[in-house]
C-alpha cells in the first residue's frame, strides 16, 4: 500500500499498486485507478464507483483529483469494516 | 446371387441396431460423414522423457503457449514440478515444491506474455513465455482452475469458496484487490462447485450442476460482467471434461454428453453413446476425464475404461465430430492430452538440434511433427513420458456392422464379403445366430484375398460383420462391406 498525497502535500489515503502500474509510474507516466463497490457488498454498501489519476512526484504518489481519492478511501474503509464484521 | 451392401453406419451403441444402418462398434477410427478414417498411433517427437529421470512422477498437466514473436513453448507438470520443453534442451525444470492433490490436474492459461499454472494445492504461479525463467507467484488467490476471457484472467473454484470465481484487474494479472481496476469476485448461489471456465467473447462458467454465461460489460464499472444461468441441473462431472469451440460449449454431464450453443442445451450423446460410455468408463475417475479440442473438427474425451485400468494414464478416448454429430472411440494410452505446437526443427541445418545433425538419420521420419513447427495438433505425454502426437503408423482399426436379416424370413448363405476400404490388408469375421435369443457366434478370421473379398461361406438367419484393419496398414476410408448373400432355406 502506497500513500497518496494531493498537490499540497496532504495525505489522502493509500492504494495497492500492481506491478504494471508501478512500472508505468517508474517510467514517469501517470495511471488511472478505477474503483467500485465489490459486487457481493452491493446490498450493504450500495453501488459506488469512480476513478482517480496518480503520478509519481519524487518518492510520493500524487493525485490531481483528491475528491475521488477521498471517496475511494471511504469506500475501502467501509469494505474493511464489513469484512471484519463478516469474519467475526 | 444378390450383393447386399452393409455400411459401417453411424456408431450408436445405445440404440437397437438390428436391421438398421447403425454400426455396433468402431474402434481406432475417426468418424467421417459416410466413412470412417484411420487414426494414427502416437509417435514421439522428442527424445527426452518428462519428468527427467530419476523422477518417476506422473504427468498431470500439459499445455502450449505462444511467445510474442509467435514461437510455441510446451509446458508440463507433475504433482510437484513444472517443466518446459524445447527441441534443443529437452525438458527443463521451471518450478518445484508444488502439491497437486490426487484427483486434480494443473490448469493452464496464457495471458499476454505470461503462462499461468493453477491447481488447488498452492498459490497460482506464472512464467514469462518470452523471456523464459521460472514460475513464481503473482498475487492471485488459490483456486482450482484458470481461464483467460477477454482482458481478464479468471480463476474458478476458489479455495475459500468453490462456488466463487474471481477475475483480475483489467489487463493486469497482478491486480487481485477486489474493487480496484475492475477486479472482483462473484459467488454462484447454487449449482455446486465451479468446475471451470470456457469460451472467450462469450464465457461459460461451468459448475457441477449448472452452466452460466459470462459476458463483459464494457464501461460498466458496477457489474463488469453479466452472469446469467442458462443450464439448470446439469453441469460438468470433471474440472477438465469440457471445452469450447467458438461460442459453443461441449461438456460431459452425469448422464452423458451435451452441447451448449446460444443458450440452448443440446444432447449430443443421447441414444447414441451415453449409456455405452457410462457403462464402459470408470465412475470413480470421471472427475479427471479430460476434453481436448483437436485441430480438425473433433473433440476428444480421454477417460479410464474401467476401475481396473492403471492409475497413471488414460487408456481410452471417445471422439466426437462436431460437424456431423458422429462418434467413434480409440484405445490409446496417454498420461495427459493437449493441443500442442512446437518450434520446427530445421531440415537442412547442421546445427546443434539433437537428432538433426544427419538428415538421413532414422531418428524421426521426414513428415514428423518435429519438422512442422507452429502447427498445433493433438499431442500427449505417453505412459513412458515421451511427448507424442498422432502421426505414427495407423492403429489397428475395428469396424463392426449392426446385425441384419440378409434374407428376411429365411437363413442367408453368405459367400464372399467384399470390404469397401482401400486398405490392402485385413480380415473379416462373420457374427451369426439363428435366433435373437441365441448368443452371437463368431467365425474364424477370413483374410481378404487377391480378389479383394474374404471367402466366408457361412449360413445363418442373422449376420453381422467385423472388419479388422491391421496396425500399420495404409488406408484412407472404410465404408462397409458388400455381402454376397443368398436365400438358404428356413430355420426350422
Amino acid at each position: 500500500m502506497l500513500a497518496i498525497y494531493d498537490v499540497d502535500g496532504n495525505e489522502l489515503g493509500s492504494v495497492p499498486l500492481t506491478e504494471k502500474q508501478q512500472a508505468v509510474l517508474d517510467a514517469g507516466g501517470s495511471i488511472d485507478v478505477l474503483y467500485h463497490t465489490p459486487q457481493l457488498m452491493h446490498a450493504a454498501l450500495g453501488t459506488r464507483n469512480g476513478s482517480f489519476s496518480l503520478h509519481q512526484d519524487g518518492d510520493r504518489l500524487v493525485t490531481s483529483t483528491p475528491a475521488a481519492v477521498k471517496d475511494y478511501t471511504q469506500l475501502r474503509a467501509a469494505v474493511a469494516t464489513l469484512k471484519a464484521r463478516e469474519n467475526s | 446371387m444378390p450383393n447386399v451392401p452393409v455400411a459401417w453406419g453411424e456408431w450408436r451403441p445405445d440404440v437397437a441396431t438390428l436391421d438398421t444402418q447403425f454400426a455396433n462398434d468402431v474402434e481406432n477410427v475417426f468418424p467421417g460423414s459416410n466413412s470412417y478414417l484411420p487414426v494414427p498411433s502416437l509417435a514421439p517427437f522428442s527424445d527426452a522423457v518428462v519428468p527427467p529421470p530419476p523422477s518417476t512422477e506422473r504427468i498431470v498437466g500439459l499445455f502450449s503457449a505462444r511467445s510474442t514473436t509467435g514461437e510455441w513453448k510446451v509446458y508440463a507438470g507433475t504433482p510437484t514440478k513444472l517443466f518446459t520443453w524445447t527441441m534443443l534442451a529437452g525438458w527443463s525444470e521451471l518450478g518445484s515444491g508444488y502439491h497437486v492433490p490426487e484427483g486434480e490436474l494443473w490448469s493452464f492459461a496464457q495471458f499476454g506474455k505470461w503462462v499461468v499454472a493453477v491447481q488447488i494445492g498452492d498459490l497460482p504461479v506464472r512464467a514469462d513465455v518470452d523471456a523464459g525463467g521460472t514460475f513464481a507467484t503473482f498475487g492471485a488467490p488459490i483456486a482450482h482452475n484458470v481461464r483467460t476471457i477477454g482482458d481478464f484472467l479468471i480463476l474458478g473454484g476458489l479455495a475459500s469458496n468453490r462456488r466463487k470465481i474471481m477475475w483480475s484487474a483489467i489487463n493486469d494479472i497482478t491486480g487481485w484487490t477486489i474493487g480496484l481496476n475492475l477486479c472482483d469476485e462473484q459467488e454462484m448461489p447454487d449449482g455446486g462447485p465451479v468446475m471451470g471456465l470456457a469460451g472467450d467473447k462469450v464465457g461459460f462458467i461451468v459448475q457441477d450442476r449448472a452452466v452460466s454465461l459470462l459476458q463483459f460489460l464494457p464501461g460498466d464499472i458496477t457489474f463488469i460482467f453479466s452472469i446469467s444461468k442458462i443450464v439448470y441441473d446439469r453441469g460438468s462431472v470433471s474440472e477438465y471434461g469440457f471445452t469450447s469451440i467458438g461460442d459453443n460449449l461441449y461438456l460431459l454431464c452425469e448422464d452423458g454428453f451435451y452441447a451448449v450453443s446460444q443458450g440452448n442445451l443440446t444432447p449430443i450423446g443421447h441414444e447414441k453413446v451415453n449409456d455405452w460410455f457410462l457403462a464402459n468408463s470408470d465412475p470413480g475417475r470421471r472427475n479427471v476425464i479430460q476434453a481436448i479440442t483437436a485441430v480438425k473438427p473433433y473433440i476428444f474425451w480421454a477417460y479410464h475404461s474401467s476401475p481396473g485400468t492403471p492409475v497413471g494414464y488414460y487408456d481410452s478416448v471417445i471422439l466426437f465430430n462436431w460437424t456431423n454429430g458422429r462418434w467413434a472411440r480409440m484405445k490409446v494410452n496417454a498420461q495427459m492430452w493437449a493441443t500442442v505446437a512446437t518450434v520446427n526443427l530445421d531440415l537442412d541445418t547442421t546445427g546443434s538440434e539433437p537428432g538433426d545433425a544427419l538428415l538421413d538419420s532414422t531418428a524421426r521420419s521426414l513428415d514428423s511433427f518435429a519438422y512442422m513447427g507452429g502447427r498445433p495438433r493433438v499431442a500427449a505425454v505417453d505412459p513412458a513420458g515421451y511427448l507424442v502426437d498422432l502421426t505414427g503408423p495407423n492403429l489397428q482399426a475395428t469396424l463392426e456392422s449392426g446385425e441384419a436379416h440378409l434374407s428376411p424370413g429365411t437363413r442367408a448363405m453368405v459367400g464372399d464379403v467384399y470390404p469397401l476400404a482401400d486398405g490392402v490388408d485385413g480380415v473379416i469375421y462373420d457374427g451369426f445366430r439363428e435366433r435373437l435369443q441365441d448368443d452371437v457366434q463368431w467365425t474364424q478370421a477370413f483374410p481378404i484375398e487377391i480378389t479383394g473379398s474374404a471367402a466366408v461361406y457361412n449360413s445363418a438367419r442373422l449376420h453381422r460383420f467385423r472388419h479388422i484393419i491391421p496396425r500399420d496398414t495404409k488406408w484412407t476410408h472404410a465404408q462397409g462391406v458388400v455381402v454376397d448373400a443368398q436365400q438358404d432355406g428356413t430355420v426350422a
